[in-house]
């Protein structure tokens, strides 16, 4: 794949498709020879990185209880109307 | 003993409040999160957290189970996004068209803007910007809830929750290409704000 306009417009299925196949093994051979392109895979790959790397933030436990009673008294409400 | 959630489903159907209160915990952390990281900030996401978990134990005896429990409540957990302040734009423009940049600074035809290509940091990496680990958490935050919200949501589905490109196809009702071509533009935007947060003056 010669042209990096073309490279950078398939680039994401290095990200998300199987290897082996041509269009990737293509993509693969152009960042081989330039420099310009590996790096701004290596950016896009980097970010996908961070995002599943992204550290598990605390979740509020008073809110959590407070919307488990709620969820229990409208969910009882809810069976009553029925019943 | 770890019940699965087709257990804990079946379980629920028949009227186990146990099974209310496993299945509860164990996806309120989750869900949690993914609602924050769709509305920004804590209040949005904890009043679009109470919609959807309303709407999935009211709908979930009706569950038939032809996705899993999980796939099936992120659905839920997404269409009370949509319907949300979530989807209210708050996009923040790029300074410059991710589109448009090609890393060596060249231009084609179409597209224009120079680019200055300094890496995007990583995890750890930033002793040398000075850089922290909370800082680096701070931006992608606001990358993330800055975001066009369709870019947004397929982002979140993916790289932070973990579904595959088909999960997230099925979860949103678009087509796998449609969930790829947005993905692709989610992570531009966010190396494009990274890029700009770490490396524009103060």
């Amino acid at each position: 794949m010669k042209s990096c306009a073309k490279v950078l417009k398939n680039i994401h299925k290095l990200l998300e498709e199987d290897p082996s196949i041509p269009i990737c093994q293509a993509l693969k051979a152009h960042l081989q020879g330039c420099e310009a392109c590996a790096r701004y895979y290596k950016e896009l790959a980097n970010v996908v990185e961070l995002c599943r790397a992204f550290p598990e933030e605390p979740v509020s436990e008073e809110h959590k209880d407070k919307l488990k009673h709620f969820l229990q008294k409208e969910l009882k409400r809810d069976r009553s109307k029925r019943s | 003993m770890l019940l699965s959630d087709e257990e804990l489903v079946r379980r629920y159907k028949q009227g186990d409040d146990q099974a209310f209160d496993t299945i509860y915990e164990r996806y309120y952390p989750p869900l949690m999160r993914f609602m924050t990281r769709m509305c920004g900030n804590t209040e949005d996401a904890q009043e679009t957290l109470q919609d959807a978990f309303l709407s999935i134990f009211q709908y979930l005896g009706d569950f038939r189970g032809e996705s899993s429990l999980k796939n099936w409540m992120y659905k839920v957990a997404a269409r009370a996004c949509w319907k949300s302040k979530a989807k209210e734009n708050k996009t923040i423009p790029l300074r410059t068209d991710p589109r448009a940049r090609h890393p060596s600074g060249e231009t084609h035809p179409g597209h224009e803007g120079a680019v200055v290509s300094n890496g995007v940091p990583g995890w750890g990496q930033n002793p040398e910007r000075g850089a922290s680990n909370e800082e680096l958490r701070r931006h992608i935050r606001r990358g993330v809830a800055s975001m066009p919200y369709i870019y947004r949501i397929v982002l979140n589905l993916r790289d932070f929750e973990g579904f595959s490109t088909r999960e997230v196809s099925q979860i949103l009702g678009i087509k796998e290409s449609t969930a790829k071509v947005r993905l692709h533009r989610a992570r531009s935007y966010l190396r494009e704000w990274l890029k700009e947060e770490f490396l524009s003056p103060e």
